[in-house]
């Protein structure tokens, strides 16, 4: 069957295109687009795919992972359409990946000049869980009224004595727009600031597409006696590889009932252990 | 096989590249007859950017037909609604910078991007830059005067507000100026 290089048509990568090039040069804020149908349905990464097939081009090597894994049925067939449609080289490891997509987390590697990272976002709007209406949402962005992030917040403390929110930990980009960094894990957020990559992320199903420029300033939202913490791996170690210092998944065996740990970044574990002289 | 779909593809990464990080340099290798009176990589810049949703703005006689012959782009004499603007560095004028929209605080993307042509990046003037995109601070020269720069300023101090600047010379080299840049002239 013959397709589109790059499964979309040209004038939906122009859009994207110019969509894109705006968000990079306005940090954090949410450009709307026209978010095209793709032969995967809505909320299933449809943002950061069509963010990916605008960029791709036969030089690239893809790299598409899925919580850490570049084998979950997603990740796979994400793969899959855009290496049929482009025919271009894919890989799991991020050091060798020029472009890479991603849910729900930042690769352990720490990006490189020139790499560009995709991020799937399921909700873009920082301010949804406080209200509703996105006319309003917008007004709040435009006035840079951010009090309902902060009351929320500081909700959390009230009730539970900490900031709860896990992952999608909201950040102040550039000083000015607060931005849901997409579901990563808290751990992933410092890894946004100041990186040498640029990180895109793409809402489909929201119609939204913002991003991370390099070199840019990414704090996340805390308060002085409340400061913001990364999930602690203190005193835990990948039953797999022995590695430490990353993000780990909690798994219990079920027949012993046993807690274990494993890293998250499949693709760095398995580099890691394949290393001369490794861990195990 | 490389085919215009390739080729934009590859200008736009140029682009994504020189909009994430202000000030360096890349140079356009678009091969295409050009019946404009702008470098190849000026209108590689539009062939890339530009479809039947955008207005765009450029003095010249001759080229607003090619534009939109090969794009499907609309002209607008007026440039306060224009999103692209097409000009070469001696058509500037206060008036022409003063009327380039430059968004609004609830949709600061419905502003202009300015396409320039210029003389020469490599030399001329010394810019330092300073801001998102740049590690520490990123020296450019370039022959462009100082006094659009300071317009540039005016219209870009209340971000999100502003314009972006693609800035493009004779032999096709490309750099980028968007809004959140802060520029010094040395």
């Amino acid at each position: 069957m013959k397709q589109n290089y790059a499964f979309l048509d040209e004038n939906s990568k122009k859009e994207i295109r110019r969509k894109t090039l705006k968000a990079i040069a306005i940090p954090g804020y949410q450009v709307p687009f026209a978010s095209r149908e793709l032969p995967i349905a809505r909320g299933w990464g449809t943002g950061g795919l069509q963010l990916t097939l605008s960029l791709v081009g036969q030089s690239d090597t893809v790299k598409v992972i899925d919580q850490g894994s570049d084998e979950s049925v997603n990740a796979v067939n994400i793969r899959k359409l855009i290496q049929d449609t482009t025919d271009v080289q894919d890989t799991i490891y991020t050091d060798a990946a020029t472009l890479i997509q991603s849910r729900h987390r930042i690769p352990e590697v720490p990006l490189k000049p020139y790499q560009i990272l995709v991020l799937q976002v399921p909700l873009p709007e920082p301010l949804r869980p406080v209200e509703p209406s996105e006319r309003i949402t917008k007004m709040l962005h435009a006035d840079r009224e951010y009090s309902g992030a902060w009351l929320r917040l500081f909700e959390q403390i009230m009730k539970y004595g900490s900031i709860t929110d896990d992952a999608d930990y909201p950040v102040l980009v550039n000083g000015r727009y607060v931005m849901a960094p997409s579901p990563i894990p808290r751990f992933d957020n410092p890894k946004m600031e100041n990186n040498d990559g640029l990180i895109l992320l793409g809402a489909g199903r929201e119609k939204k597409i913002y991003a991370v420029p390099p070199y840019t300033k990414v704090t996340p939202l805390a308060f002085e006696d409340y400061p913001f913490e990364v999930e602690s791996f203190d005193g835990i170690t990948c039953r797999e590889s022995g590695l430490t210092g990353v993000y780990m998944d909690e798994l219990v065996n079920e027949e012993t009932g046993e807690t274990y740990y494993v890293t998250n970044d499949t693709s760095y574990m398995l580099e890691e252990m394949n290393k001369e002289g490794s861990v195990r | 096989m490389t085919t215009m779909v390739h080729n934009t593809q590859k200008h736009y990464r140029e682009l994504v590249d020189l909009f994430s990080r202000p000030g360096e340099v890349r140079i356009s290798t678009f091969d295409i007859p050009n019946f404009t009176n702008f470098p190849d990589a000026v209108l590689a810049t539009v062939l890339t950017l530009f479809d039947n949703e955008i207005t765009f703005y450029t003095q010249d006689q001759k080229n607003p037909g090619e534009f939109q012959t090969l794009t499907g782009g609309q002209f607008s004499e007026n440039l306060s609604e224009a999103d692209y603007v097409v000009v070469k560095e001696h058509e500037l004028t206060e008036d022409v910078m003063r009327s380039l929209k430059t968004g609004t605080l609830g949709s600061p993307e419905k502003s202009a991007t300015l396409i320039i042509e210029v003389d020469s990046i490599g030399e001329g003037r010394k810019y330092s830059l300073k801001g998102p995109g740049i590690k520490t601070a990123n020296e450019i020269e370039m022959t462009f005067d100082p006094k659009w720069m300071i317009h540039r300023m005016e219209l870009c101090s209340e971000f999100p507000l502003g314009i972006d600047m693609i800035l493009i010379d004779r032999r096709n080299q490309l750099t980028v100026i968007p809004r959140t840049t802060i520029t010094e002239v040395e």
